[in-house]
Formats: C-alpha cells, structure tokens, sequence
C-alpha cells in the first residue's frame, strides 16, 4: 500500500474512532475509501487530494452526515452516569477511610475488659490493616461496578450499536482509572492525617475526580492513537 | 467595489445544495461506487465537485434510506461497496428533480432580462 493512502486511512480510522464511530462502520468505510483511494491513484491523483486536502475533516463530516459520531453526547451522558454509578461506592469508601477512625464507631464496637484492679474499661475496636485494605477494594469495586452499570444500563435502554465494544472498553478502563482515584484520594488524606475537615474531605473528592478524569482520558488518548501506531490494517468489510 | 469569487468555488456553492439529488440521479442509472460516481459527475460538465464531498452526501442519502448498499468483489483491491437506488430514494428522486425544475426556472425567470456580456451592462450604466 502506498504511504500517503495508508497515512490517509489511518488518519481516517484515528478520528472515526475518537468521535466514537462504531468499530463494524470504521471497518466498512475504511475498506470503502481503500478502493476508492486505489482506482484515484491509479488515475493520478493522490489519496490526500481525493478526501480535500484534509483527511481528519473529511473523515470527521463523512461520519457526521452517516450520524455515526456520536462520542461528545456519549461521553457527557455516560460521564455522568458513571459518576452517579460510583457515588455508592466512593461513599463506602469515604466511610471506611473516616468512619472506622471515629471515637463513635470504635467505641461501638470496642469491648468492656475488666482491669486487674477490676475496674471495667472500654477497648476501642481497631480494624487489622489488612481488612482495611479488602474494604477500601470493596470500595474501589462498588465504584466501578456502579459506574459500570450504570452505562450499560444507559446503552442497553438504547439498544446502542456501540454497546458492546463501549461497555468493553468502560470495563476496561474504569477498572485502572478508579484504582488511581482511590489511590491518590488516600494518599491525600493521609498526607492530611486522616483529618475529617471539610477542607480535606473536598480535597480528597477533588484529587480523586481529577485522578479519575486524566486516567480515563488517557487510557481514551491510548486506545484510539494506539491504532495510528500499530499500522493496522483495515479488516475485512463485514456482509452488508 | 465587491469581492470576486473564483468561478469554480461559486460552482461548487450553487451544487452544494444539488449534490444529493445528482447522486441520486447518477445512482439510478444503476449500482455504483463512490469514484465511479465522481467520474460519472465529471463526465457529465460537474468536474468542481470534490470527491470528498461525496462521501458524506452519501452518508446522508444512506443515514435517510435513500440509498442502499451492498459489497461486490474488485479486481485486485478490497471489496466494493456499491449503492443501489431504495423505493424511497426512487420517491425522492422524482420529487426532488421537480423542485429543482421549478426552482431552476424561477432563476431562470430572474436572469432572463440580463444582458449575455459585461460590455452591454457598463454601456447601460454610462448611459444612465
């Protein structure tokens, strides 16, 4: 294949799998342009000049007009959702980092141990680090299985050609990206003590969303730049 | 003063509007595939349509089932993707090439009192 018509298509994949083009379409039109691209250059003109000069532009209206790009209003619906999905979890969480550590709770579930002088005193409860651990993984888990959910909820209500591979690609990254946000709300809050100030506690909301934010977008970022790098090839076009 | 616009970018805005109908109309002289359209355009006098712009026309004429599709073996390339005419798009030909008629003959109506040649007009406004 010549350069300039694989440097075209790729461009054109690239930008049809951003605006979130399904991968059956991406196919179907890659393997549409390539011939088209072939008979242009067999009559001398070149594949960059066939789509306008602007391969990105021509690929990005090609899958307007087909009404397949459809990735803005996806990703703020589904953005918001999964952030309603993971409320429960990160409120589990959030109870488990602060909850566990108040005079309340240990004295709840601290035991009466008669002294050697025979008074009766209180032992607060102290939680092992270990089920500290496993608990803040529970969280970690209700997050992203709620957010999870909550997407596929959203796409299978509109029966979404794009269900299986968005929420493939969701279950994939949420996975990473929410034990990133755990990670750096904890280290926060333990870089502040534990403290249950309000200040701390919208820090460690913050650290964690914008955590979760960059890791989605750059785990986004990899998986659609990764098929300019790969060179793939166009796959066959599915039976129409 | 005005500003003048290349005759070839003013084709292309007047056809803007009128490229769906010529794809369908090129489509119903049977199944084809995007170059084979834009060659077809050519050889008819429409050699300022860009061959990019075809696609998304296409999309659209497919996103509105107008057009339907099918893959056909190439020679020595990858699987064509033809159109073909659907009953819709068969309705909105006819449809479409009447508004055009009409819209073709009010322009027509409009430009009927203008002179063929720039000369005549700057002879009439120096005698105005």
């Amino acid at each position: 294949m010549k350069p300039e018509r694989e440097h075209v298509l790729s461009v054109c994949r690239t930008e049809w799998k951003r605006i979130g083009v399904p991968a059956d379409s991406r196919d179907e039109m890659t393997t549409e342009l390539e011939g088209d691209l072939q008979d242009a250059e067999r009559d001398g003109a070149t594949a960059l000049e066939y789509v306008g000069g602007d391969a990105s532009s021509f690929a990005r209206r090609w899958a307007e007009e087909r009404g397949l790009a459809r990735a803005r209003w996806h990703l703020l619906v589904t953005g918001l959702l999964a952030i309603v999905g993971g409320m429960p979890g990160a409120g589990l969480g959030l109870f488990f980092a602060y909850g566990w550590s108040s005079d309340t709770f240990r004295e709840r579930f601290g035991q009466y141990k008669t002294m050697a002088d025979g008074a009766v005193e209180l032992v607060p409860f102290y939680p092992p680090p270990a089920l500290i651990l496993a608990l803040y993984a529970l969280a970690g888990l209700t997050v992203a299985g709620g957010a999870f959910m909550a997407v596929r909820s959203y796409f299978a209500w509109r029966e979404d050609r794009a269900l299986r591979e968005t929420t493939f690609n969701l279950l994939i990254g949420t996975v990473p990206a929410v034990a990133a946000a755990a990670g750096a709300g904890i280290t926060y809050a333990w870089y502040h003590d534990f403290q249950d100030e309000l200040r701390v506690m919208l820090g460690i909301g913050l650290v964690a969303a914008l955590t979760f934010a960059l890791a989605i977008a750059a785990l986004r970022a990899l998986a659609v730049y990764s098929t300019r790098s790969r060179g793939r090839q166009p796959l066959a076009l599915p039976e129409l | 003063m005005h500003r003048m616009t290349a005759p070839s970018l003013r084709q292309s805005q007047i056809l803007r509007g009128a490229l769906d109908l010529c794809l369908l109309a090129v489509i119903a002289h049977g199944p084809t595939y995007g170059y084979e359209m834009t060659k077809r355009l050519a050889e008819r006098g429409l050699t300022t349509v860009a061959e990019g712009s075809i696609y998304p026309a296409l999309g659209r004429l497919q996103r509105d089932g107008l057009v339907e599709t099918f893959r056909q073996a190439s020679d020595g390339g990858p699987p064509r993707k033809y159109y073909r005419l659907s009953p819709a798009g068969a309705v909105a030909l006819v449809e479409w090439r009447a508004e055009w008629e009409g819209t073709r003959s009010a322009i027509d109506r409009v430009l009927a009192d203008i002179p063929q040649t720039p000369e005549v007009n700057i002879e009439v406004t120096r005698e105005a």
